[in-house]
């Protein structure tokens, strides 16, 4: 009795994970076991996993320029104020960099423009304008860059300012 | 059906996969959060690089989050112990479930903190905290501290335990492993960037994946036809997975092949602990069981 209970629940939780699945259609699901699920999902992980399916995504590539108060784009030391998110270097970019993919590819610029231009303030609590590009980065024709002349390309689609008053 | 019974009742890698299970999972943990220790503010605090604000829409209300339990605590501790001493006990905890100690508690505390950390950390998380949670709970629900665990060291505690079962447990993550990869190989058949090698070569290039071993990637890739044919082996290797890894014949092969296939994601796109995790996946799942195979065969 005890192993068919066991038995039964380990099969319940494959099944579960199953539903978080693409393969499962989860609007056929009424919404309240719909929320139950999810939430069983939330604790155990069991999200639909992409794995960069079906392709891998184009990145997004964020790029702040700050104005400080003095209408300059360069600090005192000469280093021009600029903001870049897109690479891995740690775990800090890694993730701030998921942000910007994810959100990005929900459609939500409005609030990755906000949170960029909060992280600009953060570090530059003096600047007077904060300028927002969101780019997706082409990589280089394959047929080009083996003639030596392929470049990445960045398509800028969306810009957010933000101005001190 | 007697062979439907036999799949399914056949314990043929023993207990040894729970060892890995509960070492793989705590040193993924341990890992997790030695990378993160130095950022947490930025990633966890309530004025990080998520304000708190756009967080909360993306927090399941049901599950604690980090912000909320600050606010319980926060007349006794700045922001910053207070997320200190969090990851500090998670870490400790951590290291407990690593030798085995006080297991399933361990387990469990860890487990539970990874709720409320990825609840916390949803618009920054990726596919390692999904499968550091599904590793966590396994190491929860499963009795990982059977062996080589400080928990074990009394014998009296060996004669108590029930084997019957963990057969099951092991079929349990079997299956969970062997639908990840077909679900996700099969939806990659929708993707032509993958059958004609281009999603490679843009992954590659994306300056999110740079690394010093670019340069030699790119070269790789003038080879001709190798880039489809690396695209294709990618999306092959997924889905035969599932499907080869149950044969004894081509078992090693396939558990070889998605193995490597997981060391190149890391070096190629420097995502080293989503390896690992995965690395750790399949080791449970399957690992055991080769090696029960290659011991017999002896």
């Amino acid at each position: 009795m005890k192993k068919g209970i066991i038995i039964f629940l380990l099969a319940s939780h494959l099944f579960l994970f199953f539903m978080g699945t693409s393969f499962f259609n989860f609007d056929r699901v009424p919404e309240k076991l719909q929320a139950l699920v999810i939430y069983y999902l939330s604790i155990t992980g069991g999200h639909s996993y992409n794995f960069f399916s079906p392709d891998i995504p184009q990145q997004v590539l964020v790029t702040c320029t700050v104005t400080d108060s003095n209408g300059s784009l360069f600090d005192s030391h000469g280093k021009f104020h600029m903001e870049h998110f897109g690479s891995t270097e740690n775990t800090y970019e890694l993730r701030s960099d998921y942000f910007f993919q994810s959100i990005s590819n929900n459609g939500d610029y409005e609030a990755a423009g906000e949170v960029a231009i909060h992280h600009c303030l953060k570090k530059y609590p003096k600047a007077k304008a904060i300028e927002v590009v969101f780019s997706r980065y082409s990589a280089p024709d394959i047929v080009d860059f083996k003639e030596g002349h392929g470049r990445g390309s960045l398509n800028h689609f969306y810009t957010k300012n933000y101005t001190r008053e | 059906m007697s062979k439907l019974k036999t799949f399914f009742t056949a314990n043929i890698s023993g207990s040894g996969w729970l060892v890995t299970l509960r070492v793989g999972t705590a040193v993924a943990l341990i890992c997790k959060i030695a990378s993160e220790y130095r950022y947490i503010d930025q990633l966890y605090g309530s004025d990080g690089f998520i304000p708190v604000d756009l967080a909360v829409y993306s927090q399941n209300p049901h599950i604690p989050a980090i912000p909320g339990i600050f606010h319980y605590v926060s007349r006794f501790c700045s922001e910053h112990h207070f997320l200190q001493a969090f990851f500090i006990c998670q870490l400790i905890f951590a290291i407990s479930l690593l030798a085995g100690y006080m297991t399933r508690f361990s387990a469990l505390v860890c487990w539970l903190m990874m709720v409320i950390v990825f609840n916390s950390s949803h618009l920054t998380s990726y596919g390692f905290d999904a499968i550091l949670l599904t590793l966590l709970f396994y190491s929860f629900i499963f009795p990982v501290g059977y062996d080589l665990s400080m928990d074990n060291r009394s014998k009296a505690k060996v004669t108590q335990r029930d084997d019957s079962l963990i057969h099951i447990f092991q079929k349990t993550i079997q299956i969970h492993v062997c639908l990840i990869y077909l679900v996700n190989g099969i939806s990659k058949i929708d993707g032509s960037l993958w059958t004609n090698g281009l999603g490679l070569w843009d992954a590659i290039n994306q300056p999110q994946f740079h690394s010093l071993l670019t340069p030699f990637f790119q070269k790789l890739f003038m080879i001709p036809f190798l880039p489809g044919l690396l695209g294709t082996s990618v999306l092959i290797i997924e889905i035969a997975y599932p499907f080869m890894i149950w044969v004894r014949q081509t078992r090693k092969a396939i558990f070889i092949l998605i193995i490597l296939l997981h060391i190149l994601i890391a070096v190629v796109m420097g995502l080293w602990l989503f390896a690992l995790a995965m690395i750790v996946l399949n080791a449970v799942a399957f690992g055991h069981v080769m090696r029960r195979e290659k011991a017999q065969e002896t």
